[in-house]
């Protein structure tokens, strides 16, 4: 092995280490520790209140999944038959809700189903009242509606694209045979979809189970998941009990994920289509446009007017009842209490994170398009390891085995960057893996019969070709790592604030107008970066998920 | 089976494109085959007759009942697609036994029914496969089958063989025109291949640009294409343009570029007209004893059988085949550019448009 092969392999071995130091090690300390110190794993398992949330993170997961499934399927048909004007931007704008972090939703379904949100005051109108009426943003039915929202788009982009490489010929095959369309559905296109809608119903229920933001904001301490009564356990420094719940989720969320990947496998390949059948509305019966209708009131109720009612959030005062501008004047203050801190906090370490996922990312990419037979097996395991494993369990594992020994602890921000990496890392380094699959290797090969040196291939051809996968990597990683909230949350101290955990902060005083600021701030931020996305990949970008 | 009969069949697209009107006659029992370039039509025409596309035009009989307005599954029409379409989630059992299921029949007389296609098409060790485990030829039987279970009147067959490969294409082209025959269903067939459309069918149907040109069978075809977009697509023959220059008794003379033509036929002096000559029926010679016109040899390619001869006619090019090997040899040792050649009286086919 020569000195040019050796530092390949230590380029490509680099990642693989951090990721052990930084997520495995800290990880396994933090499981094993449940063991050892604190209250006993039997305990804590034993515990009522325990059994209660254990069992709630299940049945509130079940139904929400259950909801989005219910509630997106009709949407993936209509996306894929329904032939309308602006299907692309549709479809492209179903990875908005994902990029938005989830306690910007909050605020977002406050505004819309909470007291004085936009529905409140609609019934308030009508029944003269001057009091709140209608309240849907809070305990089970918040959790739930939210965790819908949430996971909706994410049905729907899923079943409709399984939905799309269903080729048409065989359906028509099945007409022709004598099959009427409920039994095509149920023989043919059910059969056909039912891989990809386990693939969104077992990520979904992942989400749910592991929800931290929206339980928080919804739950009012009463309704937990596990990965909140993990936090509730470290602050009050219970660690036994925190690392006992950390090692039972992980074994849930980490075989979910097993699941999830064999799912993802499994998808029949039905040859080379011909375009895809679709039908436009007025083909359609009046019983059908009336249900379409109503079902595009829902969506846009459910999914779209809780990211357009943030900016009302941002500029109203539910307290006062007032429109003012003090959320945005407060927010861009200087000082001790004004919140420039939390954006300038928030806009460092997301750069910060964003930078190292992209550097981390390329080598795993490669990693991942390996001749070898282990290393891109290796390279996905880690790539998709932090899909298992909970935002609040890298919090925790970092905060314990890192930050103690090293004693960060008293200004953690180093340990936020990192948290940061780790979640936004997945996303970097399948963009990048994705624009590598699409450079054709004869044009490498061309290179090399140019006689350009490897560095030379490297500079001139390679990363010119890879730059906007790796711009849409770098801008998915910066989306996810800025609205990060859970981890940031955890490892924090006041003046490591960022927006995202601010808005939880705000929410906690019921400074309402500075939490809708500081969403409608990051709504902003995540649509550019969707925008960016979109424009560089030309609408690929839902095959980062 | 069923006779069937297209009238002014006519499909008109937003973007003012259109295919149709089509007229066309399919004989109960037939063999028909829709030949034509990509683009002409030939696929909208078959999916027209199946009842795939909405708002079609004029008329389609089945033995005189309009089906226009009968939904694709009443047709009583079996089909195999381009991409054959074989449903991934069953076995090639439950494929096979898809339309009688739908239909309703007893299970004893669907088992009976599929061992019997199985056995026609010798498929009867695949019935238990998983459909991922089949050949692209064994999936074609397999569609064959499926099209055929429950006894329709009408099969139709959207570019079948396109994905195999040669052999194995001339292989079931012979295997699909011996189940025709046995079963005297009424087929429709649809290729962009000349070859296997004149291998296969009874008759052909030649589209251009949505519109059918030449009914016929396959030798009617290529001796008499009716116009110059036949000749020129079935490759039947040297084609040129050019106006009378003189009529004469039963002969013309016909001016191309700067050379004369002495053909029979009839025609005003200074119309223009198009006429063709089969390269068979071009006659080339290095002998100086006649008196045949002179060109120059462009290049020989060796065929089956046969070799065809480029030769250029004072720029204009002319092929021609001959099955004399002792010319070619000589041809091709003495160096000698200058050839003569002359057309058999009789061969000139003289083209509408």
């Amino acid at each position: 092995m020569n000195t040019r092969e050796l530092l390949r392999y230590a380029i490509l071995a680099l990642p693989f280490l951090l990721l052990a130091v930084f997520l495995l090690y800290p990880v396994f300390i933090v499981t094993l520790q449940g063991f050892f110190t604190g209250t006993p794993f039997q305990e804590v398992i034993t515990t009522p209140t325990i059994q209660f949330t254990i069992l709630f993170t299940f049945n509130q997961a079940v139904l929400s999944t259950f909801m989005a499934v219910f509630i997106g399927l009709p949407g993936a048909f209509l996306i894929a038959r329904l032939r309308f004007r602006g299907k692309s931007l549709v479809k492209a704008m179903m990875i908005v809700p994902f990029v938005l972090p989830p306690i910007v939703v909050v605020v977002g379904f406050l505004q819309m189903f909470g007291p004085n949100g936009v529905i409140d005051s609609i019934l308030m109108w009508i029944q003269g009242s001057s009091t709140s009426v209608f309240n849907l943003a809070t305990g089970v039915p918040g959790i739930i509606l939210a965790h819908t929202f949430y996971n909706v788009p994410l049905v729907l982009l899923m079943v409709s694209a399984s939905l799309e490489r269903l080729n048409p010929e065989i359906e028509e095959s099945a007409e022709i045979l004598g099959a009427r369309p409920l039994q095509r559905l149920h023989r043919i296109a059910l059969p056909h979809i039912m891989p990809s809608i386990l693939a969104s119903a077992v990520l979904t229920f992942m989400f749910c189970f592991m929800s931290f933001p929206i339980i928080l904001a919804f739950g009012q301490g009463t309704y937990m998941t596990i990965e909140a009564q993990i936090w509730n356990a470290f602050r009050v420094f219970d660690y036994g009990q925190a690392s006992s719940l950390t090692f039972i989720q992980i074994i849930i969320t980490l075989s979910l994920a097993y699941v999830y990947i064999k799912l993802g496998r499994q998808e029949t390949n039905a040859g080379p289509t011909a375009s895809i059948k679709t039908t436009s509305f007025n083909r359609y019966g009046v019983i059908e446009r009336i249900l379409i209708l109503g079902y595009l009131v829902l969506i846009v109720i459910l999914v779209l007017g809780p990211i357009v009612t943030i900016a009302r959030a941002s500029v109203f005062d539910p307290i006062a009842q007032r429109y003012t501008l003090e959320g945005f004047v407060n927010l861009f203050s200087i000082g001790s209490q004004g919140g420039l801190r939390y954006f300038i906090n928030s806009l460092f370490y997301a750069g910060l994170a964003t930078i190292f996922a992209v550097i981390l990312g390329i080598p795993l990419a490669i990693a991942m398009r390996s001749r070898s037979k282990t290393i891109p097996t290796l390279a996905s395991a880690m790539i998709l390891l932090p899909l298992g494993i909970s935002s609040i369990t890298v919090a925790y594992g970092l905060v314990l085995a890192v930050a103690v020994p090293t004693g960060l602890v008293t200004n953690p921000w180093p340990i936020i960057v990192v948290a940061q990496t780790i979640i936004g890392l997945p996303f970097s380094a399948r963009a990048i893996e994705i624009a590598m699959s699409k450079i054709d290797p004869a044009l490498m090969e061309q290179a090399d019969s140019l006689g350009a040196s490897r560095i030379q291939r490297l500079l001139f051809v390679e990363l010119p070709l890879l730059a906007p996968g790796i711009l849409v990597g770098g801008v998915f990683a910066f989306a996810m790592a800025i609205g990060e909230m859970s981890a940031t949350l955890f490892i924090a101290l006041p003046q490591n604030y960022t927006l995202a955990v601010a808005i939880y902060d705000y929410l906690a005083v019921r400074a309402f107008v500075e939490a809708g600021a500081a969403a409608l701030i990051l709504v902003v931020v995540c649509v550019v970066a969707f925008l960016v996305m979109e424009r560089i990949s030309e609408g690929s970008t839902g095959g980062a998920l | 089976m069923v006779d069937v009969e297209l009238k002014g069949l006519l499909r008109e697209f937003d973007d003012g494109s259109k295919i149709g009107p089509i007229d066309l006659h399919v004989r109960d029992g037939e063999l028909l085959t829709l030949l034509g370039p990509s683009g002409s039509g030939k696929t909208t025409t078959l999916r027209m007759v199946a009842g795939f596309i909405e708002d079609v035009g004029g008329s389609l009989l089945f033995d005189g009942r309009n089906m226009i307005n009968v939904a694709p599954r009443e047709r009583n029409i079996g089909m195999v697609f381009q991409s054959v379409a074989l449903f991934p989630n069953m076995t090639v059992f439950g494929n096979i036994s898809f339309g009688p299921d739908m239909a309703g029949w007893l299970r004893e007389k669907t088992i009976e029914r599929v061992e019997e296609l199985a056995d026609l098409l010798g498929i009867r060790h695949l019935l238990l496969r998983k459909i991922s485990e089949v050949s692209g030829g064994e999936a074609q039987r397999v569609a064959l089958a499926r099209a055929l279970a429950t006894n329709p009147e009408l099969l139709l067959l959207d570019e079948p063989l396109s994905a195999l490969d040669l052999q194995l294409r001339e292989r079931l082209q012979t295997e699909i025109r011996r189940i025709q025959r046995k079963l005297k269903i009424t087929t429709i067939y649809v290729t962009h291949s000349q070859d296997e459309a004149f291998a296969i069918s009874d008759r052909v149907a030649i589209l251009d640009d949505g519109l059918v040109v030449q009914v016929g069978t396959p030798e009617e075809l290529y001796d008499s294409p009716a116009n110059e977009f036949v000749a020129r697509f079935l490759g039947s023959g040297n084609i040129f343009l050019g106006h009378i220059a003189g009529v004469s008794g039963g002969n013309i003379t016909v001016k191309v570029e700067d050379n004369l033509f002495e053909i029979p036929g009839i025609g005003e002096t200074d119309s223009e007209i198009t006429f063709s000559v089969k390269p068979e029926d071009v006659l080339i010679s290095d002998s100086t004893s006649n008196d045949w016109a002179t060109a120059n040899l462009v290049s020989i390619t060796p065929q089956v059988g046969s070799f065809k001869v480029t030769i250029d006619f004072n720029g204009v090019q002319i092929i021609a085949l001959t099955y004399d090997e002792d010319l070619v040899r000589r041809l091709r040792t003495n160096g000698e550019k200058a050839i003569r050649f002359s057309f058999k009286s009789d061969s000139i086919i003289i083209l509408r448009d």
